[in-house]
């Protein structure tokens, strides 16, 4: 029960980085731009996070800026995309190559320093659960605010005038603009709040998990988000399952010893990859109908 | 007049690049100058570096071929470094399979294409059967395949002699490529050569060539004259794969003689990112190889000597697409609006005969 316990603690912890990148694509997404520079968002995001925890030992100014340097690659592709109008998919993948070289050529002289991590809140209500309780919900404050956002983001697109002004945008622009929406605005905002979360995501993965910064240290995660997107069928609800249950592969391979696993490691780590393609499969077996929004169904052809 | 227009494009690219790499340097405090003079000394300036170089350019320039020919059907295959690995894996199996004989060199050969093709089949088959993003699952593979060597080299694989170290037993001397002009280069470069040379030939004088292309600019028509378009999808993924795999079978061969972790300096990656700036245009693979891999050699060789990050080729490599890009869709623009300015001028020129 206490192991249990243990893997579901860490599947949630695990999950929490790619609960925000798939947040943060969701909305890009919902606004008609795909942002195949996520991975690189995320990497750019961890890595100054690494830094200013360094510089100045301040917890909450090293979120902070990791989300805005996740912001900052977010808003370059948004300006690319939607005001140059270079192709979608190329400008992503550009993205993802100058963040992460960015992230490994600045984050240089610090790979490998400790990191301290974020301390964990107990929920006093929550935590008379028996057995789980404790296990579960004794999480740091990024977990608690990826729950929160994608219940936010949720209200926010299928409950407000905006997320009625993104969907327009994200299913035929348009007629969108032809109708006086802001297309150009919202795009950029979405694109960049998006990319903003993957930054964040970023400073989960070295405060909260790694504890040091390396290069490559995401590790794919951000594109197995891109790939949940369409699992979570560009829902934020629906995102939480999702990537608690890619955390929850992680956990296992973590926590593979304790469990009396005695599967190799390195096959253990693949196990994500080859779940999240089976998923994508799967998911594009069943469902005829998607979800996806036209604007990015057409980018896609 | 077409092929000056790009050159100078991604000459002006260069440029940009490399003063977005100036920045970068500001920021870490080295001076840019010296530091970017002695990044492509170090990689075009000496015998030796130049060999380096071009001992790179074997596997940059066949991942290129990898990505830039599914390309060509619309294909977006990130997947090269998954499968130069599985073409390094194939190499090694192969030859314990037939060990040291006179088959040995084809079997290699053989089993890093067929590893690698196998690869690349797997997102092709979810592609045509299925639809699923191929750019998603070749990158996917990317991890798993990086993640199989290392299983194999720290367990089945691993060399009994080798103190515990993740790496295979050494390849038999017969099966080494001869080394040329008493540095590590080898004959695999000119082979690279004609193999890149026949693909473009490929490309540009079959049918099959023009078929693939048809297929990558109009899906829709290409079916409508009977090209089976799923199967282009997938024997183009599936040949960019082979070709991926045979740099797995150079790094093996040529270079590193045995299998271990750090077979690949992101040459899969640096391959899709030099296809992806030539956009269709195979003449450019060349040169633009050579230079990618300059950047990689040098930046490795850097990294030794005066602790310069390995990264600052990445982000060189990238800012170098990025400006290629907007060169071209501003290219492109110019283009649209001399278009519109020549129309609207001949109605003028009309509507002043009435």
């Amino acid at each position: 029960m206490e192991l249990t316990g243990l893997i579901l603690g860490s599947a949630i912890a695990a999950g929490t980085p790619v609960l925000l990148a798939i947040l943060g694509e969701i909305l890009a997404q919902r606004s008609g731009i795909v942002n195949l520079g996520l991975e690189g968002a995320m990497a750019l995001g961890a890595m100054t996070t690494a830094w200013v925890q360094l510089a100045t030992g301040s917890t909450v100014l090293a979120l902070i800026a990791g989300s805005i340097a996740g912001a900052l690659l977010g808003l370059t592709h948004a300006t690319l995309t939607v005001v140059a109008r270079i192709q979608v998919l190329a400008s992503g993948l550009c993205l993802f190559f100058v963040g992460k070289g960015l992230a490994g050529f600045w984050g240089a002289p610090i790979v490998g320093r400790p990191l301290p991590g974020l301390p964990s809140l107990r929920l006093t209500v929550l935590n008379e659960i028996p057995f789980l309780g404790p296990a579960i919900l004794s999480q740091d404050i990024v977990v608690y605010l990826a729950i929160a956002i994608a219940a936010v983001m949720w209200w926010v697109l299928f409950r407000t005038n905006l997320g009625l002004l993104i969907q327009a945008s994200g299913e035929n622009a348009e007629v969108a603009r032809a109708e006086g929406v802001p297309v150009v605005r919202i795009r950029l905002l979405c694109v960049t709040v998006g990319a903003s979360l993957a930054g964040l995501a970023g400073a989960h993965i070295v405060l909260g998990f790694s504890h040091t910064w390396l290069d490559g240290i995401i590790a794919g995660r951000g594109w197995v988000a891109i790939g949940l997107v369409i699992l979570a069928r560009w829902n934020p609800i629906y995102a939480l399952p999702c990537a608690y249950v890619f955390g929850g592969l992680i956990a296992i391979q973590l926590n593979a010893q304790a469990a009396g696993i005695s599967i190799s490691p390195y096959l253990l780590s693949m196990l994500p990859y080859i779940v999240t393609i089976a998923a994508l499969t799967a998911a594009h077996l069943w469902s005829k109908r998607t979800a996806m929004p036209a604007e990015v169904a057409n980018a896609e052809q | 007049m077409r092929r000056l227009i790009s050159i100078a494009n991604l000459l002006f690219a260069l440029v940009l690049a490399l003063a977005g790499l100036s920045l970068a340097l500001l920021l870490v405090g080295r001076r840019p100058d010296t530091t970017i003079i002695s990044l492509f000394d170090a990689a075009f300036g000496s015998r030796l570096g130049l060999s380096e170089t071009l001992l790179r350019t074997v596997p940059v320039l066949l991942c290129a071929l990898a990505a830039a020919i599914p390309a060509q059907s619309g294909q977006i295959n990130i997947g090269g470094e998954g499968q130069l690995h599985l073409g390094a894996i194939g190499t090694v199996l192969a030859l314990s399979l037939v060990g040291n004989s006179g088959l040995m060199v084809s079997t290699m050969v053989l089993g890093a294409i067929l590893l690698g093709g196998m690869w690349a089949a797997i997102p092709g088959v979810l592609r045509m059967r299925f639809g699923v993003n191929e750019a998603l699952v070749t990158l996917f593979l990317n991890y798993v395949a990086i993640s199989l060597v290392q299983y194999l080299v720290h367990g089945p694989m691993r060399d009994p002699a080798s103190h515990g170290w993740p790496m295979s037993e050494p390849l038999p001397p017969a099966a080494i490529l001869t080394p040329i002009f008493g540095t590590r280069l080898h004959w695999g470069v000119l082979l690279v050569l004609v193999v890149a040379l026949v693909i473009v030939a490929v490309m540009r004088l079959t049918r099959t060539g023009v078929e693939l292309r048809t297929v990558g600019l109009n899906v829709r028509t290409a079916s409508l004259v009977g090209i089976p378009v799923r199967w282009y999808w997938f024997g183009s993924l599936v040949c960019g794969g082979m070709l991926a795999g045979l740099a797995g079978y150079y790094e093996i061969a040529g270079v590193q003689h045995r299998l271990r972790t750090d077979i690949s300096l992101g040459f899969g990656y640096s391959g899709f990112l030099v296809a992806w700036m030539c956009r269709g245009q195979f003449w450019l693979l060349f040169p633009l190889s050579v230079l990618v891999s300059g950047l990689i050699s040098s930046a490795d060789s850097l990294q030794i000597m005066s602790g310069l990050p390995a990264a600052s080729a990445d982000v060189v490599q990238g800012l170098l697409l990025l400006f290629v890009l907007l060169g071209q869709s501003s290219l492109a623009k110019w283009e649209q609006v001399r278009a519109v300015r020549q129309v609207l001028q001949r109605e003028r020129k009309y509507s002043s005969w009435n």
